[in-house]
């Protein structure tokens, strides 16, 4: 028996809208194939979380859809993916300008060694965002993560004093202040306590209402807790998609089951 | 004799090695410091040289002069094409053939004896321009000298830099080039500076590179003039100038063993060595220091 | 957050950034520009220092049989110059042979005798030792060394021995470092292995760290010879300059860098003095590739195996 005490419930008014969506994807780390045909779709302004063993390929998709992995020598990648009907493995996009619409937020909170402000304007000024406005979105976004009240009297302060959970949070308010519309996020909590955890756990229930957001996650009570759909994998597969309330009291690999109730991980 | 006696006699040969060493160093700096410290003044520091074949002890203004100028005419021409350098080798060579030749050359370059640079410089900055003797060409001398090392310095400091520093800006949609030159270039500073200081040590010093290039003797300066294109301006960079180094080679080889020739020699070495102890522990001191403002102010 | 504008993501995607382009463009060509310098300015040194010193040769001033004699005699116009190369030779393998096991040992106190004591003193010495210039070596070499040899000895100081001693302590500094990063590379668990197998300290520095360590030793060894062999100021003003056969250790000898040194000056571009001093700098670019060419092969060795 599965053993979930907090599963998600299936919201009633899921988009049917396709945000991303790929077809036979494959991704090679050299020769390590890293991802094995892969076919998934993202809905608007949904939670799916991809969960896992390690090396299981969920974070070489999750970089695949900001073309991250565009950065590791020896990288290769086949098939398309999709997002919002464009393809962006075509020569005509390119990376940099996908990933201001494709926020990343990383395992490790990494803020720029910087003062708090400037963490979240340096991009913004870079894309050319008027100083009038880079003020009032730096406060909207730290507003947004709740972040405002902590920090508003010491923004001219390195990030690096902050809390790690600050600084977490501090990362998403960097992403979120570019306005993209889809948001990646590679194990966001696993460097953190529970209380900072849950914090950014109510984070996300909130701004799913603005951005389709994606999150690996080691922790499956996580997935189970915060997300619409749960993709598993092993192995470089997909195993299994679905909405997470299926995935998690019935799914329907017995690969999915086995690992959902610790039998491997 | 048994492993264990071994062991032991081992460990004592290792520190009488290590005693040796710093022995060694204590007795050269103690004898260039203690004998030297004697003939400075404020007039050996502030004259011109005298004969010293004719036995004038004289000073050593302009050489000073000429060494910290050299120093900086040399860094305004390499730190711009180091740090490009550099950026590229840590940042912009991918595993191809191409960068595979350039590291050999940076390797060759690095290992090439300084007076077969000065050479170089004496066949090409000096004869084939026909400028003669000049400052630009110990300059440029100097800048060969210096490149292979800024290179390495400058990369060595931005592969240091936190990987995650880079994956964040280039998440946020930052190109590959701002995030270099806005985010990790910051971040490198403190390697780079303190690089960039023990490398002007080694140029302060240098003196093989510059015998045929620079030249081993200065016209009389007016240190009045600070026009550069005039022919006693001390900022002339077309003119010859002898280095402190160059003073102290140039002096124990044209008058062996008289005691004027030590003198000079002598305060000269005790110059050039404060010098140099002092831009290594200015480097150390410097470069902790931006570390400690860029993390935490 | 307010949408800041109505296109759709399809669209966003699909503008064309050009700003972002040309500044990747742009920044990327600096570097680029740079490096193709580097490359340049060696080139143009290892063409110019080569056609120059050949040219004695394709001239006809002197054939490669008389150049690689010991009949030296400027003013009869013999530049026979075996003995000068051969004293470059004999003060980089002196030094070598004092330098070697002194850096190594001094390398292995610092990463496995005493690492507390060697990080604090060992280290800053040495690097204050790569610090000093070298005409101050030479300078110690002429007013320390040279005089304290003369009185031991008998006669004037100058000579190999002399050069031989300088080089050792300049050469010092960078065979310390080079090995001490060949050693600090040996993993912590080969030590362990042969220190569980009841193996004194010695017997695995001896068996198991030296041995592991052997190409960066190596490569620490022949790039201290390298340094040693080209240096030039230093040796110059403690060898003598005379060009007699390097194998006494009290007599004035001559080396390529101290008979360019010397002489480079005092010849007039043309004569044949003159030409035979480039080709001596074109015998020591081709022993720096030398050494370089023997580093790449110990390192190459290491990697295959």
């Amino acid at each position: 028996m599965l053993d979930f005490p907090y599963v998600k419930k299936r919201d009633a008014d899921l988009s049917t809208n396709v945000t991303v969506k790929t077809n036979k994807l494959n991704v090679y780390y050299g020769s390590s194939h890293a991802l094995k045909d892969i076919n998934i779709t993202l809905y608007d302004k949904t939670i799916t979380a991809f969960i896992g063993p390690s090396g299981c390929g969920k974070s070489t998709l999750l970089r695949s859809i900001n073309r991250m992995n565009d950065t590791i020598p020896g990288a290769k990648i086949t098939g398309d993916i999709f997002i919002d009907g464009v393809n962006i493995q075509t020569e005509s996009i390119q990376a940099t300008a996908l990933r201001k619409h494709v926020g990343m937020v990383f395992q490790k909170p990494n803020p720029f060694f910087k003062s708090i402000f400037e963490n979240i304007a340096f991009a913004l000024r870079i894309h050319g965002v008027s100083k009038k406005d880079i003020e009032a979105v730096v406060e909207e976004s730290l507003k947004r993560v709740g972040l405002w009240d902590e920090v508003k009297d010491r923004l001219q302060d390195s990030a690096l004093q902050l809390s790690g959970g600050q600084q977490q949070r501090l990362c998403i308010a960097r992403t979120i202040a570019m306005n993209p519309s889809i948001i990646l996020l590679d194990e966001p909590t696993s460097a953190l306590d529970p209380i900072s955890t849950e914090k950014i756990e109510q984070l996300l229930q909130e701004l799913k209402r603005d951005f389709t957001i994606v999150i690996v996650t080691h922790n499956m009570h996580q997935a189970a807790r915060i997300s619409d759909y749960t993709a598993y994998f092993h192995l470089g597969n997909m195993v299994e998609i679905g909405h997470t309330e299926q995935i998690f009291t019935a799914p329907q690999q017995s690969r999915t089951h086995d690992y959902l109730s610790g039998k491997f991980g | 004799m048994n492993a264990k006696q071994m062991d032991r006699l081992a460990t004592l040969f290792f520190y009488l090695v290590a005693i040796l060493i710093v022995c060694t160093l204590i007795g050269l700096l103690g004898f260039i410091l203690f004998k030297g410290i004697s003939y400075i003044s404020w007039d050996f520091l502030t004259e011109a040289p005298g004969s010293y074949i004719l036995g004038e002890v004289g000073g050593i203004a302009p050489m000073l002069f000429n060494s910290f100028y050299l120093l900086i005419l040399t860094m305004i021409i390499t730190l711009p094409i180091g740090i490009g350098g550099g950026i590229y080798m840590a940042e912009y060579a991918k595993p191809t053939r191409f960068t595979k030749f350039l590291r050999l050359c940076m390797e060759v370059m690095s290992s090439l004896p300084s007076i077969i640079i000065g050479l170089f410089g004496l066949l090409l900055l000096v004869q084939y321009t026909g400028w003669g003797y000049t400052l630009a060409g110990g300059a440029l001398a100097l800048t060969i000298f210096n490149l292979p090392l800024m290179v390495r310095v400058v990369e060595q400091a931005i592969t240091a830099v936190p990987k995650d520093q880079k994956e964040a800006s280039l998440a946020l949609g930052i190109t590959h080039w701002q995030t270099i030159t806005k985010i990790m270039l910051p971040v490198a500073l403190p390697g780079i500076v303190t690089g960039t200081i023990l490398a002007a040590g080694r140029i302060f010093g240098e003196a093989a590179a510059l015998l045929f290039t620079a030249g081993m003797s200065s016209p009389n300066l007016d240190f009045t003039n600070w026009d550069p294109t005039a022919v006693s301006s001390p900022l002339n960079p077309f003119r010859p100038a002898a280095t402190l180094s160059v003073y102290i080679w140039k002096v124990n080889s044209d008058s062996l063993s008289t005691q004027t020739a030590a003198i000079v020699s002598g305060g000269s070495a005790f110059i050039l060595i404060c010098v140099v102890l002092l831009f290594t522990i200015f480097a150390r001191l410097l470069g902790k220091y931006i570390y400690r403002r860029l993390t935490s102010s | 957050m307010k949408e800041r504008g109505n296109t759709s993501l399809a669209e966003k995607l699909q503008t064309p950034a050009r700003r972002i382009f040309w500044t990747e463009w742009r920044g990327r060509s600096i570097t680029y520009v740079s490096v193709w310098i580097v490359i340049l300015i060696l080139l143009s040194l290892l063409w110019f220092i080569t056609s120059k010193g050949l040219q004695p040769f394709l001239n006809g001033e002197i054939t490669l049989s008389q150049f690689f004699s010991t009949n030296w005699s400027p003013q009869d116009n013999k530049f026979g110059s075996l003995y000068i190369m051969l004293g470059s030779f004999m003060v980089t393998i002196g030094a070598t042979l004092i330098s070697a096991p002194l850096g190594i040992s001094a390398a292995i106190f610092m990463t496995e005798i005493a690492p507390k004591w060697g990080k604090k003193v060992l280290q800053p010495a040495t690097e204050i030792l790569v610090g000093i210039p070298s005409v101050v070596y030479g300078f110690i070499g002429l007013t320390l060394l040279v005089p304290f040899i003369g009185k031991l000895i008998g006669g004037i100081g100058f000579g190999l021995l002399s050069g031989i001693l300088v080089l050792s302590i300049m050469i010092l500094p960078t065979i310390i470092s080079i090995s001490v990063d060949a050693i600090e590379a040996v993993p912590q668990k080969y030590r362990e292995g042969s220190y569980a197998l009841g193996a004194t300290r010695w017997q695995t520095i001896w068996k198991i760290v030296l041995k592991t360590a052997l190409p960066g030793l190596m490569t620490a060894v022949v790039l201290g010879m390298a340094r040693a062999f080209g240096e030039a100021l230093a040796v110059q003003m403690v060898i003598g300059n005379v060009p007699n056969a390097p194998f006494h250790f009290f007599i004035s000898i001559h080396t390529l860098t101290s008979m360019i040194t010397q002489n480079m000056g005092n010849t007039v571009p043309g004569e044949t003095f003159n030409q035979i001093l480039w080709s001596m700098a074109l015998v020591l670019l081709l022993m720096t590739l030398v050494f370089i060419l023997v580093i790449r092969l110990i390192t190459r060795r290491r990697d295959v195996s």
